[in-house]
C-alpha cells in the first residue's frame, strides 16, 4: 500500500478515532479525516483535470494535513512552502515547480489559482489508481546557486522510508505523536504517514509555542504527548530553557531526531530528564529520506555516531582515490542508492548529474557528508566535502548567502562562513568588502540585514555582517576560506 | 517602572531586529516583527535580564508574553517590584 493508502485504510477500519487534536483543542476523527480527505481529492481531480502539482501554503493543522492526503488521494504531487516565506520565494517555488494550484488558508494574492481550506464537502468521484513511481512530493531546500531547489520523492522513496520506519518505530493508537517540524521539513513524512497509519493521533505544534521551549513543555505535558520527533536545537533549548530537568516530561517514551549533530552534553541531560524514553538518531539527507539509524541505550559521553544502514539503503564510503568500500572499517564520503532516494531535482538535470555516481552499474547519490566506518560496521560523521552547513536543522548551503548578499550594490566582495555554536550547530558570518568607503559600517549593515531579510528564510540570515576592507586571498586569487575564522574573531 | 522596561525592551528588539525604534514601537506584536523568531527571543530575554539585572523563571517565558510590549515589560516588571519589596 502507498503512504496514503494506508492512512486512508485505517481510517476506514477507525473511524470513531481520533487522528487529530488541532491547536484549539478541538478532536477531528478518522471518519472525519477520511471524508474531508475523499471529497477534497474529488475537487482537486476536478480543478486540475487530474495532473500536476498543487501548492500546500498554509500553516500547520489539520486542514494543511488533510489537503497533503488528498493530493495524494487525487494521483497529484502536493508542495509543501513555508506560510511565512518571503513572496519572492515562495513564487519562485510556485513557477518553478509549475504548481497548477494551491490550497491556502488565508487572503494571500499567488500567481496561480487557490482553493481555500478547509475545502467544502462535494460529491464523492472515482479515485485513480495511483503508481508506485508517481510523484509523491517535492521539497525544496537551499541551493547552492542563490535559489532553492526541489528534491522530488516519489511513492516508492516514501514507502520506503515509512514502512521502514513503522517496524523500526512502530506508534499504536494509544499514542500522542507531537508534529515539531514545519510541514515544508521532511521530519513531518514520519509522524504523518507512519503515526496515521497506526491510528494515533495527532498533535500538530503551532510555530509560536515551537519557538518558545517552555510553550513546548507546556503542550507535550497537557496533550500527554508520548513521541516527538525534531532537531536538536529544539531539544537542546528543551534541556537549557524549560523546566523539563524538574518536571519531566512522564507520558514521553520515545524522541527521534534527525537534521544535525546532537552534542552529548544537551542529549545527556535530555535523557535523564525523560528516562523512560527511547532515544533514536535518524541520519540522512532530504534527497535519501533516513539512510541510518542509531538507538542510545545510555546518555552519551561522547559524541554519538549516526549508527548503521536502515533497511534498503545500500550504503557504500566513497575514499578521496576511488576506493569504494562496503564494509569494515574505512572513510569515505557517504554515497547511496536504494528505494529511499530521489530521482532529481527537479529541472535540474545538472545538479541531478553532479550529485549522482555510477558504481558498478548502479547509480548512486552523493550525500557529501564524510563518514569513517568502525570495524562494527557503525558510521560516525565527520565533515562535509562542500558549503553546505546546518543551522538550527535546516540546511543552508553557504554560496545561497554568498550570492544573496552579493545582490546588494554596496557588496564589492563576500564570504559566509559558519561559527560552530553550542545551541545553533552553526551561527552565519558574512564578511563583506563594501564597493566604496562607507562612514558608518554599523548603517551598511542595518542595509545588509533587511537586504537578506527581504529575501532569505530567517534561519539563513546571517547573524553577524563583519565589513572589512579586503578579503585575504591564496597565491592563486580564490579567498582564503581557512583565514575567516580567525578574521571574524578579530572584528567582533 | 514598566515604563523603562518597556523603553528597553523596545530598545533591545530594534537592536536584535535592525528595525528602527518607531517600527517596533508601533503597535505590532513582537513576534509579528520582521526577523523575529526562537533566537531572537533568546537574545532579547538575555539582554534585559542583564541590563535590568532580573532573572525571568523559565515557565513565564511563553509566547503570551510576547505578544505586545506591555507584556514584555510586565514579564520584567514584576520580579523587579520584587527586588524593591
Amino acid at each position: 500500500m502507498l503512504v496514503h493508502e494506508a492512512v486512508l485504510d485505517t481510517a476506514r477500519r477507525h473511524p470513531d478515532a481520533t487522528a487529530f487534536v488541532d491547536a484549539g483543542g478541538e478532536r477531528i476523527s478518522y471518519g472525519e479525516l477520511e471524508r474531508v480527505v475523499s471529497s477534497l481529492a474529488a475537487k482537486l481531480r476536478a480543478e486540475t483535470g487530474g495532473g500536476g502539482r498543487v501548492a500546500i501554503v498554509a500553516p500547520k493543522s489539520p486542514a494543511a494535513v488533510m489537503g497533503m492526503l488528498a493530493t495524494l488521494a487525487a494521483g497529484l504531487a502536493y508542495v509543501p512552502i513555508d506560510p511565512r516565506a518571503l513572496p519572492e520565494r515562495r513564487d519562485f517555488i510556485l513557477r518553478d515547480a509549475g504548481c497548477v494550484l494551491a490550497l491556502v488558508d488565508g487572503a494571500d494574492e499567488l500567481p496561480v489559482p487557490t482553493l481555500g481550506l478547509p475545502a467544502a464537502a462535494r460529491e464523492e468521484a472515482e479515485l485513480p489508481t495511483v503508481g508506485i513511481d508517481d510523484e509523491a512530493y517535492t521539497l525544496y531546500t537551499s541551493g547552492s546557486t542563490g535559489v532553492p531547489k526541489g528534491v522530488v520523492i516519489t511513492h516508492r522513496n516514501a514507502s520506503a522510508f515509512v514502512h521502514w520506519a513503522a517496524r523500526a518505530f512502530p506508534l499504536r493508537p494509544d499514542d500522542q505523536v507531537a508534529v515539531h517540524a514545519p510541514l515544508h521539513f521532511d521530519l513531518p513524512v514520519y509522524d504523518l504517514y507512519v503515526g496515521l497509519a497506526a491510528g494515533a493521533t495527532l498533535h500538530l505544534v503551532p510555530e509560536r509555542v515551537a519557538f518558545f521551549p517552555q510553550a513546548l513543555l507546556r503542550f507535550l505535558t497537557e496533550r500527554k504527548v508520548s513521541h516527538l520527533y525534531a532537531v536538536p536545537s529544539a531539544l537542546t533549548a528543551l534541556v537549557n530553557r524549560s523546566t523539563l530537568t524538574e518536571d519531566g516530561a512522564p507520558a514521553l517514551r520515545r524522541i527521534l531526531y534527525a537534521g544535525e549533530e546532537f552534542r552529548p552534553e544537551p542529549l545527556a541531560a535530555l535523557m535523564r530528564a525523560v528516562p523512560h524514553a527511547t532515544v533514536a538518531n535518524l541520519y540522512g539527507p532530504i534527497e535519501t529520506n533516513v539512510i541510518t539509524s542509531h538507538t542510545l541505550d545510555e546518555p552519551p559521553s561522547e559524541r554519538v555516531p549516526i549508527g548503521r544502514p536502515v533497511d534498503g539503503a545500500h550504503l557504500v564510503l566513497l575514499g578521496d582515490d576511488g576506493a569504494v568500500s562496503e564494509s569494515g572499517a574505512a572513510e569515505g564520503e557517504i554515497v547511496v542508492a536504494g528505494d529511499c532516494v530521489s530521482p532529481c531535482y527537479l529541472n535540474r538535470r545538472d545538479l541531478t548529474a553532479e550529485s549522482r555516481i555510477e558504481l558498478g552499474g548502479r547509480r548512486f547519490y552523493r550525500t557529501g557528508d564524510i563518514a569513517r566506518r568502525d570495524e562494527d560496521g557503525v558510521l560516525h560523521l565527520l565533515g562535509r566535502r562542500d558549503g553546505l552547513v546546518k543551522t538550527r536543522g535546516y540546511r543552508v548551503e553557504l554560496g545561497e548567502v554568498e550570492a544573496i548578499v552579493g545582490t546588494h550594490p554596496d557588496v564589492a566582495e563576500v564570504a559566509v562562513l559558519a561559527e560552530p555554536d553550542p545551541e545553533l550547530t552553526n551561527r552565519l558570518h558574512a564578511v563583506v568588502v563594501p564597493t566604496q568607503e562607507h562612514d558608518d559600517d554599523s548603517e551598511l549593515v542595518d542595509r545588509l540585514v533587511r537586504h537578506c531579510r527581504d529575501r532569505l528564510p530567517g534561519y539563513m540570515v546571517p547573524s553577524r555582517i563583519h565589513v572589512l576592507a579586503s578579503l585575504p586571498k591564496t597565491s592563486t586569487g580564490k579567498i582564503a576560506r581557512a583565514e575567516l575564522p580567525d578574521l571574524v574573531l578579530a572584528t567582533r | 517602572m514598566s515604563e523603562l522596561a518597556r523603553d528597553r525592551a523596545a530598545e533591545a528588539l530594534a537592536e536584535i531586529l535592525r528595525l528602527p525604534l518607531e517600527e517596533v514601537g508601533s503597535g505590532v506584536s513582537p513576534l509579528d516583527l520582521p526577523g523575529f523568531d526562537s533566537i531572537a527571543a533568546v537574545e532579547l530575554l538575555e539582554r534585559l535580564e542583564s541590563e535590568l539585572d532580573v532573572e525571568v523563571p523559565p515557565e513565564l517565558i511563553v509566547p503570551e508574553a510576547f505578544e505586545s510590549l506591555d507584556t514584555l515589560a510586565e514579564l520584567f516588571a514584576r520580579p523587579l517590584q520584587e527586588v524593591e519589596a
